[in-house]
């Protein structure tokens, strides 16, 4: 079995688990198992993957997994399912906090708290509170959207959670922690146990000793001897360390999303993204190492040398679909119109976009810039402040647009001509690479990784140097002053994004794929000792 | 017509007190009489297999609650080893023995869990208690000696138990029961889960046990209940079929006062006296004495006299040891045991090698303490021996080797030591006091009666006993004949009126 790992999924994601989906969708159409495999709890997890076209059964969530969650067939709680083991109730429905209070005489008895409509018109059952007949909270229940008591947070008198239970969907207790003040007085998670459903009992000092124990039980689930089980760290947060522990063999590859180095413009010498920092000191520990790009694995093996084979796999895929569809010629767009799509943060650095395009716009015109994407607020809204102060100092506030939310990319991709990118560093650039594979021409930055490969100077666009917002406009001047060469870019753009078609891709998994089962068959399990069976039971 | 004699009571423990050992009487009675009879207990008890196997029942003379809503009635015994349970992984965790009773499992050095080993048994898991990194225990397993894991208790951050999760056999949880009130053990609500298909909710275990008695005699219409315990007045009391309370003490704080309407009553059973009697068919008490009394003071209750006791055989055995004296009962204050170990020293006096075997145990560890004490400062160590609680044959030995059973006790509504004294051949001298002396002792017939408080004339009176054969082989003799009042055959009679 193919294992993504990763941490959650939610409304809103970031390019790890776009990447996620994409070769997922990937494994799917080229018949290969795979499992994404979510470690933090989420009661609506399968909600917001169901919506991306994953399938529940591709689904592996630490807490499912023990809770016999996995594949459940759905259903609706609603306010009236919930017995509170009391007669005569009433229900006072607070619209404005999407819950309803019950009543039994003057009595509180509990609350109903429902899921919000952006999620279920229905008032779903979200949570549960429970007071005893004597006015005490002593329970909260939170309910998986599927339809079950999923968390159980048992109450101290003195209204602190104490016991945390997890139950399976028969209501079995499966895995729970506790809560102890620790030497300085606080109330922290001090211990976890699990049970199996035969009844054998864990105990575990931390969340992460019970990930262990989950990275282990599915290692044995799906153990073959004549296929590995493939664990792929895509966060490698709680992974890192158990992968290495694992009772039995496995094959595991780190998959960087990132830059490897914390600054990206010096990857052979500055420190360690903190991200990666523990399991690049391990890398060899490990079977494989991904990037996204040549230009990180060259930058990977050059750095460190390691013994774990490198691979370089990119994390876009453009459908096959996508390539049956007409290319519309630059005739056919808005002459000027330039398209960024990211967040709105500081390390995107568009305010230099914004400068390159004032300085541009002497000469051109007619350029004109649409952003979209969520703007980041931090840092005192630093990104929107520098924005703004270069849209007024190249007086720039009619051709510049700033979005927060576009319903349909690829159309806005088909009528711009450029896609402009300044960012500090890229992990890849799922935006650029689908910018390009509508024919827009590509301008970025020199920056690894991914902008400095999917944009191939002076072909499919051009790659200036780091921070220099002038030669930038100057590369604007030329192609907007030049229809053969627009024309004859906009063609590569769409040319080379072939190496993001979805055979391609899967070529290059297919190389890694290969290479851990050759690894396991003709390596791992030439040394494999399996745990003894036989007599251990009672015998007499 | 044949009826069910259901006998509700809290509990039957290791160590009983004379309620549990006449239920337990009464119960075997019946069923030697072919009359259909259960004890029906309230309290969670773990043991309660093992523990009717001790008072030689059968597990199906008994029904309780949590058994039954936890749907293990009918469980049978199996033996579940720790070093071959399924709990314990053992390619992971380490397997320590401590002792015969309790088992370490440990990991890289860590101690994660302590089991406790059933009673009774080789081996098997009895109790397995959770421990976090600091040592706090977090959560405890308590199985169920037939061996299955029968609830988990979840303890509070500050370690009183928090919550408590009941399973059934299959471990499908039946039943929660919550503890939220502050620095204070007592549960604050039971609630049972998925109960033919419904949560039901109750504030505290006699609630539940009221629904539980419902559950099982409410539709049996040939049902009598015979409440053991004023603690189950009221769930009892809820019942709508015939039910009788009976009264194993005294019902006044001074048993001289028992006949006197100045006598204080228990508090334990003032509503019995006042309200609670109205919901049921009668009263019973062990004694026609105490019977009287109170159809005296009380006579709006119907209330008769039946033994609670029944004697299913009586012996005279020869081989008595000289000089050996025997009491045997719970050690507590209620017997005036200082006065016992005081006449002991008055006899010493005359019989040097007199022997008190002091057989039972101590209801609390200051009253040991002071005994103790007393037996030294009196240095009658080797003439004082206390022996903890005795059942089966170990405490039948007792018996063997008494030559005269002795109490010092203010009161008793019938007294089990003196009835199985007289069954045993033995006489029995204690105070002239209510009910039971009076009503089974002759004075120089069968043992003798004291007045109360005179030690120096109890220990006279022993030391006479104990020197004259021909005067105790008279007592020996007529004790037994007493003893045959008691006679199972006598009993059921009067049970099968009610």
């Amino acid at each position: 079995m193919n294992f993504f790992i990763n941490s959650s999924y939610n409304e809103q994601n970031s390019g790890i688990e776009h990447a996620q989906i994409k070769r997922s969708l990937l494994f799917r159409k080229n018949k290969t198992p795979f499992k994404l495999l979510f470690l933090a709890w989420n009661p609506l997890l399968h909600h917001y993957l169901n919506q991306k076209n994953i399938k529940d059964i591709e689904i592996l969530n630490v807490f499912d997994y023990f809770q016999n969650t996995e594949q459940v067939v759905s259903k609706k709680i609603y306010y009236s399912d919930i017995d509170f083991g009391v007669s005569n109730l009433k229900y006072n429905e607070e619209k404005d906090k999407n819950r309803y209070i019950v009543f039994q005489d003057n009595n509180i008895v509990g609350r109903i708290n429902y899921f919000p409509k952006k999620i279920s018109n229905d008032k779903q059952v979200k949570s549960v509170e429970y007071f005893d007949g004597f006015g005490n909270l002593y329970r909260v229940d939170f309910y998986d959207l599927r339809g079950f008591v999923s968390l159980v947070q048992w109450y101290t008198p003195d209204n602190k959670i104490g016991t945390e239970v997890w139950y399976s969907i028969d209501g079995r207790p499966v895995v729970e922690t506790y809560h102890r003040k620790n030497a300085l007085g606080e109330l922290k998670k001090s211990g976890w146990k699990t049970i199996s459903p035969n009844g054998t009992v864990k105990i575990f000092d931390t969340l992460s000793d019970v990930f262990l124990q989950f990275f282990n039980e599915i290692n044995d689930k799906y153990f073959d001897k004549s296929e590995p089980n493939i664990f792929i760290m895509d966060r490698s947060d709680d992974v890192e360390e158990q992968l290495q522990l694992l009772n039995q063999p496995a094959f595991t590859a780190l998959h960087l999303h990132n830059s490897h180095a914390g600054d990206a413009q010096k990857p052979d010498t500055s420190i360690l993204n903190n991200n990666y920092e523990y399991s690049l000191n391990d890398i060899n520990r490990y079977d494989a190492v991904i990037s996204a790009t040549h230009k990180q694995t060259d930058d990977v093996i050059k750095r460190f040398h390691p013994l774990a084979k490198t691979f370089t796999i990119p994390v876009g895929v453009i459908p096959d679909n996508h390539f049956n569809k007409k290319e519309i010629p630059m005739n056919e767009r808005k002459f000027g119109q330039i398209l960024v799509t990211a967040r709105i943060a500081p390390e995107k650095q568009l305010d230099q976009l914004i400068r390159a395009i004032g300085i541009a716009k002497k000469i051109i015109p007619e350029l004109s810039l649409d952003m979209y994407g969520y703007i980041d607020h931090s840092n005192n809204d630093i990104a929107m402040k520098k924005i703004n102060k270069a849209i007024d100092e190249y007086n720039l506030k009619d051709c510049v647009h700033i979005h927060s939310y576009v319903q349909n990319v690829a159309k806005v991709q088909k009528e711009a001509q450029v896609y402009g990118l300044t960012s500090v560093m890229e992990g890849f650039n799922l935006a650029l690479m689908e910018a390009m594979s509508q024919g827009d021409i590509g301008l970025t930055y020199d920056v690894n990784y991914g902008p400095n490969e999917l944009v191939k100077d002076q072909i499919n666009g051009y790659v200036v140097d780091y921070g220099d917002y002038k030669t930038m406009a100057q590369r604007l001047i030329t192609i907007f002053s030049n229809k053969d060469l627009m024309d004859k870019l906009s063609k590569n753009a769409y040319h080379y994004s072939k190496r993001y078609s979805e055979d391609s891709v899967w070529q290059d998994w297919k190389v890694f794929l290969d290479f851990a089962k050759e690894d396991w068959i003709n390596h791992k399990m030439k040394t494999y000792k399996p745990d003894i069976t036989n007599g251990i039971q009672k015998l007499d | 017509m044949q009826q069910n004699y259901y006998f509700t009571n809290e509990n039957i423990f290791s160590f009983n007190s004379g309620t549990e050992f006449s239920a337990i009487n009464r119960q075997k009675l019946f069923k030697k009489n072919q009359m259909k009879s259960w004890i029906v207990t309230r309290n969670y008890n773990q043991n309660l297999y093992f523990t009717a196997q001790q008072h030689g029942l059968e597990y199906d003379d008994l029904i309780n609650m949590y058994d039954y809503f936890q749907n293990a009635v009918d469980v049978k015994k199996h033996h579940e080893y720790l070093r071959y349970s399924k709990l314990i992984d053992k390619h992971e965790y380490k397997i320590v023995g401590v002792d015969n009773n309790s088992s370490l499992i440990k990991r890289h050095g860590r101690t994660l869990a302590k089991v406790e080993i059933a009673p009774q048994t080789v081996g098997e898991i009895g109790n397995v208690l959770y421990y976090d990194q600091f040592g706090n225990i977090t959560s405890k397993d308590v199985w169920d000696v037939r061996g299955f894991k029968s609830k988990t208790e979840y303890m509070h951050p500050d370690g009183h138990i928090g919550h408590e999760i009941l399973y059934d056999y299959d471990g499908q949880p039946v039943m929660e029961i919550t503890h939220m009130f502050k620095n204070n053990d007592n549960p604050s609500m039971f609630k049972l889960l998925n109960y033919k298909g419904k949560n039901l909710r109750f504030n505290d275990e006699n609630e539940l046990f009221a629904f539980f008695l419902k559950e099982l005699i409410g539709k049996d219409h040939k049902a009598i209940v015979i409440n053991d315990r004023p603690s189950l007045i009221a769930p009892v009391a809820q019942l709508n079929c015939k039910k009788y309370q009976y009264l194993h003490s005294i019902q006044t704080t001074d048993a001289e006062m028992a006949g006197n309407p100045k006598g204080t009553l228990f508090p334990a059973f003032a509503p019995f006296f006042t309200n609670d009697f109205q919901y049921y068919d009668g009263l019973i008490v062990p004694t026609p004495g105490q019977a009287k009394d109170i159809n005296n003071l009380f006579p709006n209750i119907n209330t008769r006299s039946i033994s609670d006791i029944a004697v299913f055989n009586t012996k005279l055995v020869d081989q008595k040891v000289d000089n050996h004296l025997l009491f045997l009962g719970r050690l507590s204050p209620d017997h005036n045991l200082e006065q016992m170990i005081k006449i002991v020293g008055l006899v010493k006096e005359e019989i040097p090698e007199i022997k008190l075997n002091l057989v039972g145990y101590f209801d609390n560890p200051d009253y040991r303490e002071k005994l103790k004490k007393m037996v030294k400062d009196l240095a009658l160590e080797k003439n004082i021996i206390f022996k903890p609680y005795l059942v089966g044959q170990a405490k039948q030995e007792q018996f063997d080797n008494a030559k005269l059973v002795i109490d010092t006790s203010f009161g008793e509504a019938m007294g089990m030591t003196m009835v199985e004294a007289l069954s045993n051949g033995i006489p029995f001298v204690s105070y002239d006091v209510n009910y039971g002396p009076r009503f089974m002792i002759n004075n120089n017939y069968n043992g003798f009666l004291i007045n109360q408080g005179d030690t120096k004339a109890f220990a006279e009176c022993l030391v006479k006993l104990l020197k004259d054969d021909k005067i105790y082989q008279k007592l020996s003799n007529n004790a037994s004949l007493t003893s045959k009042k008691l006679l199972d055959k006598l009993i059921i009679k009067q049970w099968e009126k009610i």
